[in-house]
């Protein structure tokens, strides 16, 4: 699993990010930092989101499934607990991280309502597709 | 101790995708699972 910590509100920082990264220790989880939102652009783009950051994302893959090209392959399955905005962000005229931002975040979204989940439905809903995902029934 | 010297390791993409990339070539053999958060 590759756990990416993007920077979206003002306490993200490298230190944070390290600090989440801990309370799991499990040598099979590789922990990556998106100051920049390069990856967050990038899972919006494969997802056909012109106006958005992925952030609160999570994509699964099939084995045997490789990235080729530029641009990440689609995932087979996915999930979101967004309500996300990029436009928004550009021109949002409260100050990036405050708490009017925060609150007006929860307001956009391009993320399709089907693939939302959160809390418990979001763990069951990733449990499930990892099973489809390794017995191939995509 | 240091409290960094506990805290696990994060890798910067601010460079690019490309370490992503590589972890995603190499795991291809696996399901994998790729997930993008805030971390507070």
């Amino acid at each position: 699993m590759a756990w990416t910590f993007i920077d979206m509100i003002k306490s993200d920082t490298l230190e944070a990010a390290s600090e989440a990264a801990s309370r799991i220790d499990d040598p099979r989880l590789l922990a990556f930092h998106d100051p920049g939102h390069q990856l967050g652009r990038a899972m919006a783009r494969c997802l056909g989101w012109r106006q958005h950051i992925a952030w609160d994302t999570y994509f699964i893959f099939r084995a045997g499934v490789h990235w080729v090209g530029q641009e990440m392959p689609a995932p087979d399955y996915w999930f979101h607990q967004l309500r996300d905005r990029e436009v928004w962000e550009r021109t949002a005229e409260a100050e990036f991280g405050t708490s009017g931002w925060t609150q007006a975040l929860a307001e956009k979204s391009e993320a399709d309502p089907a693939h939302f989940a959160t809390g418990a439905d979001l763990r069951s809903a990733l449990g499930e597709a990892v099973t489809a995902a390794g017995s191939g029934n995509s | 101790m240091d409290r960094r010297d506990v805290l696990t390791p994060v890798q910067s993409l601010d460079r690019g995708l490309d370490l992503l990339r590589a972890w995603f070539e190499r795991e291809s053999g696996h399901v994998r699972i790729l997930a993008i958060q805030s971390a507070t």
